[in-house]
């Protein structure tokens, strides 16, 4: 038999020649189904040249039911708590089996194959005989290649993401913008993200032993995945490598690619010479840009900041649409100053604080504004900054 | 207001089957509001521009325009013509505001209204007659309007077509109003000299001249073959101007979706040399079409259709917008790589949609506007946007698109 490196198997799934276990019969109660098919179905890509990438793989062993899917560049593992009966696995479409088991009422679900090629859904009296292929086909999952591996909260690790993933870029020509960076070393985690009209960074101190440092920009996709599944706080396993990283969850573990770099020098853009500081309530502000911004230009969205003595205006005028104020108590003291934002970008920052009392930091109207938090919280410290619009005129 | 109607009252009535077509033009449009803004500078030259080494004159106001100084002209030059010259920097927020009234006092006459630019627009009054009585009266009132609401005086030139009207604003300037009832037009035109008649420029009416064409009636002396065989579609406009076939719609303005350019092969083919060499020329001419209409887009589509007519189109969208030919071509070139060619192509297009306004307010970026060499590239799309407002298209073109290349 031809052996492969291990990188090419998930490109080039290896028949075996002899195929063990054919057949396959699992019990899972339908809630426990439900959710782990929509949980796993995200993974799965829409469109695909490869037919196989759209099923899932449902594996039972003595270990247990595990189903995964995978779009060559993020792998899902999840385990699902079920009976197991027969040992085997089979591959079936993702998308069908999510709508089949979405349409069923209750009871316990049986899956089964006798073939290894057609899965077997029962329910109640309804049953269903799905067309899918043999478990061999399905793309190999990776191996990972670790080179820095620590332990982390997922509760901290969700929040550190929530506060970067939003500024992320989507312009495939700049693909190091398309992901996070993370930095990672004994002290803890960094991570930042921009998509070049705004930045976003979160940092938490950690005594992580003596582990190598790292620095990698992990795809967003990945990141959202973890999110899903992390609604339980549990300690989990990260493996970073030099082209993936892992997370391994007591029921689920994920894989993915990293993106390639360079990431920009990101540290440069932070200014360090903003001396106008405006305290705001992050609540008033967030109502009042969503009101204004009603009326705010469809493709800049433009809102105009007016600070003056201890207050801020929030101004829009749209030709053909109209015009809307608001004014907010704010602490302020320096000198009067109009600034234009992109409203959608104000409330993605919003968004992410914790405490009500932001600060923006500011210098002139065509300058990086820096908004934090007025006092950072004892776990992550966190900063944004968002690039003003040019006002005409 | 001096302006009175060219025509008495009976010389040309509008019927109700007649199209009455205005064209108005602001005077002067940002040395007015300027004057208006700033009463100080009244009777002085004024012009409105960048003060720079490269600033050329976007505004002049009469004053200054007896100086022999005009809009595009150096502002070096300018000041060389009239040492005390009063350059004031651009108010574009304030010039939109007053031409928003402007065209909101326009609407309140007639739906079709279509801005032209910041200071000019069209206005379909066709059939307004039992409303609001006269065209002329009703342009005499809208005249009225504009100066009530924004002390700015207007030029006004009313006809059966947009073309007739825009040449008709030109003659009685400032403040006059010039009116070509539906029975003149013909004489109007047959009248015209040649130079006027909008799309000749100096060139062609030297053109003209050489082959005894001195007014625009004397093109219908010659046969329309030979002026299209001479001067190509340039030559069969004329011939259609010259016909009175210039019925072209007032068209409320509305922001195009998308703009695109395609071209269906001489020959069918799979060659990517062949199609990317197709590609560059197009995307070259989008990205001419965006900066001519000011706009920039994030998305670019890329269209192929085979011999048997199957279209396959694919896309993909930037974070920042562009209207560069070259970023176009190299985008909608890595959606040619991206294609099998595994069939010969008849017709290839490129597009962008997913369009904003060039000027008005953008985003700053955080790592620098654009590169250098964005930068330098920026400066040769216009440069060649010059030469071909000026000589035509294609009188500049890359090298790769040189014949035999």
């Amino acid at each position: 038999m031809l052996s492969f490196p291990d990188e090419l198997n998930i490109y080039l799934p290896m028949k075996k020649i002899i195929r063990g276990g054919r057949g396959v019969k699992v019990v899972i109660p339908l809630e426990e189904l439900s959710k782990k098919m929509n949980a796993i179905s995200s993974v799965v890509p829409g469109k695909t040249t490869m037919p196989i990438l759209s099923m899932v793989l449902l594996k039972a062993e003595s270990s247990g039911i595990t189903f995964s899917a995978t779009d060559l560049d993020i792998s899902v593992t999840s385990t699902v708590n079920g009976k197991v009966v027969k040992g085997g696995g089979i591959s079936a479409p993702a998308k069908k089996i999510a709508e089949i088991v979405k349409s069923l009422s209750q009871g316990d679900v049986t899956l089964s194959s006798d073939d290894g090629e057609k899965l077997t859904i029962e329910c109640a009296k309804s049953k269903f005989s799905v067309n899918g292929r043999s478990a061999d086909d399905f793309p190999k999952l990776p191996k990972q290649d670790s080179k820095t591996e620590f332990s982390i909260e997922t509760s901290l690790l969700s929040r550190l993401i929530q506060k970067t993933i939003y500024a992320v870029s989507t312009d495939l020509t700049r693909p190091a913008l398309c992901g996070v960076k993370w930095e990672v070393d004994k002290t803890g985690v960094l991570m930042v993200s921009t998509d070049g009209h705004r930045l976003a960074k979160a940092e938490t101190k950690l005594s992580l032993g003596d582990i190598k440092k790292s620095e990698v920009i992990v795809p967003p996709k990945a990141l959202a995945t973890f999110k899903s599944y992390a609604e339980k706080n549990e300690m989990i396993k990260v493996s970073i490598g030099d082209n993936s990283i892992s997370f391994e969850m007591k029921e689920v573990s994920i894989y993915s690619r990293l993106l390639e770099g360079p990431f920009p020098n990101y540290q440069k853009v932070i200014p360090s010479n903003n001396t106008k500081e405006l305290l705001i309530s992050k609540e008033a502000l967030n109502l009042a840009t969503k009101r204004v911004a009603i009326l705010s230009d469809a493709l800049t969205h433009q809102v105009i900041f007016s600070l003056g003595k201890n207050s801020l205006r929030l101004h829009v005028a749209t030709q053909d649409l109209g015009e809307a104020t608001e004014d907010i108590d704010a602490t302020y003291s320096d000198e009067k100053m109009e600034i234009g934002y992109n409203a959608a970008y104000v409330q993605d920052i919003l968004r992410t604080f914790d405490t009500d009392e932001i600060a923006f930091k500011l210098d002139r109207p065509d300058n990086a504004g820096i908004i934090t938090p007025v006092e950072q919280d004892g776990e992550i410290k966190q900063l944004c900054i968002v690039m003003p619009l040019r006002i005409l005129g | 207001m001096s302006g009175q109607a060219k025509y008495p009252a009976g010389e040309g009535e509008w019927g109700p089957n007649d199209r009455a077509i205005a064209h108005i033009d602001m005077d002067a449009f940002f040395a007015s509001v300027e004057i208006l803004d700033f009463p100080e500078l009244k009777d002085k030259p004024v012009i409105v521009g960048v003060d720079s080494d490269r600033g050329v004159v976007a505004a002049a106001s009469y004053k200054a325009r007896e100086y022999g100084i005009h809009s595009a002209m150096p502002i070096f030059q300018a000041r060389k013509r009239c040492s005390s010259l009063i350059i004031r920097p651009g108010r574009m927020k304030r010039y939109l505001e007053i031409s928003r009234v402007v065209i909101r006092l326009l609407n309140r006459f007639s739906p079709l209204v279509e801005q032209v630019s910041i200071d000019e627009a069209f206005i379909d009054l066709t059939g307004t007659g039992r409303l609001l009585g006269r065209p002329e009266r009703t342009i005499a009132a809208i005249r009225e309007e504009i100066w009530k609401n924004t002390g700015l005086t207007s030029s006004v030139g009313l006809s059966t077509s947009k073309l007739v009207a825009k040449i008709a604003s030109d003659i009685d300037k400032p403040d006059g109003m010039t009116v070509i009832p539906p029975l003149k037009v013909r004489e109007f035109l047959d009248l015209l000299p040649i130079g006027k008649v909008p799309g000749v420029g100096k060139k062609g009416e030297e053109q003209l001249r050489k082959i005894g064409i001195k007014f625009l009636g004397e093109i219908r002396s010659l046969s329309p073959e030979y002026i299209s065989a001479s001067f190509g579609k340039f030559g069969s406009r004329l011939v259609e101007i010259a016909e009175g076939n210039i019925a072209s719609p007032v068209i409320p303005y509305s922001q195009p979706k998308s703009i695109s350019n395609e071209l269906t092969l001489g020959e069918d083919t799979a060659d990517f040399q062949v199609l990317e060499k197709h590609l560059l020329a197009l995307s070259e001419k989008v990205g001419r079409r965006l900066r001519e209409n000011d706009f920039r887009g994030r998305t670019i589509t890329l269209k192929l259709k085979d011999f048997e007519h199957k279209q396959i189109t694919r896309s993909r969208t930037l974070d920042r917008p562009a209207c560069q030919g070259k970023i176009i071509f190299t985008e909608a070139r890595k959606l040619l790589v991206s294609c099998r060619l595994d069939t010969k192509k008849r017709l290839i297009g490129v597009g962008v949609s997913n369009l904003e306004p060039l000027a008005g307010c953008s985003q700053y970026s955080l790592f620098g506007e654009k590169s250098a060499e964005e930068e330098r590239w920026d400066r040769v799309d216009k440069a060649v946007d010059d030469i071909t407002r000026m000589f035509g298209s294609g009188t500049v073109k890359r090298g790769r698109l040189h014949e035999g290349s």
